[in-house]
């Protein structure tokens, strides 16, 4: 028995059991939504920030009422707090940072961004984003991930090849990148909706006699 | 004829497989313990996918080792049993994980 790999299948065992009813996604699609919403539209911010900020309650207390008498519950605080981080995370979030910085000193000292990048920046961001995001779904076995990830790729193909007006009309960039963000939000809320459905089917309440040892 | 090895690199007959650590089934409910801080014993049934009488014959042997700790409590007036890795547990098993890598990297290809 190869201890690693097996510990390696439990961990993605952990991930997909702990992801499997779905309202993971839903708060993630609608953060995306709410964040997309406030982009096309411009205003109503407070409104997106409030509906942002009671996503994190309303999932715990769904978790308590529908997804604990069903699967039962664990120690959120402590998962993996012991267990390795997979290196290729830092060294992805190390390029992430540099292009940050990179890009943000770009910007600050008013340095134009050379042609041969400018075409293809918003896409080589897509890839980035996207590889990052399937990352992800390798290292937990969440395969659904990968889904996502090839949505945002898209979203930025089509949005890098619609050659929006940066100069005189930022006004049909945002809401372009509004409508991008949106789609990618709805995706996410629609697979996180169908998830929960199926959750929901399979798993009914347990009788309380399943949670005790016998 | 003596050993080329030096005597503080440890040989695959002088390591330590834990039997109870080396059930297939016992090392899947302790990598799930060793990964979380509790559960209760309805989601560890449903990681390990086994039966209740299975899983509970498991996790008493392992708690007559010392290794894991079961506690029984009501929530809401409600029973529920929730398993955590005791800190030998967690012992044993990092010595089990270091000497299984031990002895799989001494096999030869």
């Amino acid at each position: 028995m190869n201890a690693e790999k097996e510990l390696k299948k439990a961990r993605q065992n952990l991930y997909r059991t702990m992801t499997m009813d779905g309202i993971a996604d839903i708060s993630i699609g609608m953060i995306f939504i709410s964040l997309g919403g406030f982009v096309y539209i411009d205003s109503y911010g407070a409104l997106f920030i409030a509906i942002i900020a009671m996503l994190a309650p309303l999932t715990a207390i769904l978790r308590k009422k529908i997804v604990d008498p069903r699967i039962g519950s664990y120690d959120a605080d402590s998962f993996l707090q012991e267990y390795d981080v997979d290196p290729r995370f830092t060294y992805f979030g190390i390029a992430f940072l540099i292009l940050g910085v990179a890009v943000g000193l770009m910007v600050a000292l008013g340095v134009s961004i050379p042609a041969f990048i400018g075409d293809g920046a918003l896409i080589i961001v897509g890839l980035l984003v996207a590889i990052a995001i399937s990352m992800f779904g390798s290292y937990t076995g969440i395969k659904r991930l990968y889904l996502y990830a090839t949505t945002l790729l898209v979203l930025f193909i089509h949005g890098a090849l619609q050659n929006y007006p940066t100069a005189d009309g930022m006004d049909i960039v945002r809401k372009a990148l509004g409508a991008h963000i949106l789609i990618f939000g709805a995706t996410i809320l629609l697979s996180g909706t169908v998830i929960c459905y199926k959750f929901l089917q399979e798993y009914p309440i347990a009788e309380n006699s399943e949670n005790e040892i016998s | 004829m003596k050993s080329h090895k030096s005597d503080d690199t440890p040989h695959q007959e002088q390591l330590f497989i834990d039997p109870l650590i080396h059930v297939p089934t016992r090392f899947r409910i302790l990598s799930n313990l060793y990964l979380v801080g509790w559960v209760d014993f309805l989601f560890l049934r449903n990681l390990t996918g086994l039966t209740k009488g299975n899983l509970s014959s498991h996790l008493i042997k392992l708690e007559e080792a010392g290794y894991v700790l079961i506690k029984k409590e009501f929530v809401n007036k409600i029973s529920r049993t929730t398993i955590s890795l005791s800190d030998s547990g967690r012992e044993a098993f990092n010595l089990y994980r270091k000497n299984m890598k031990i002895m799989l990297d001494e096999i030869p290809e």
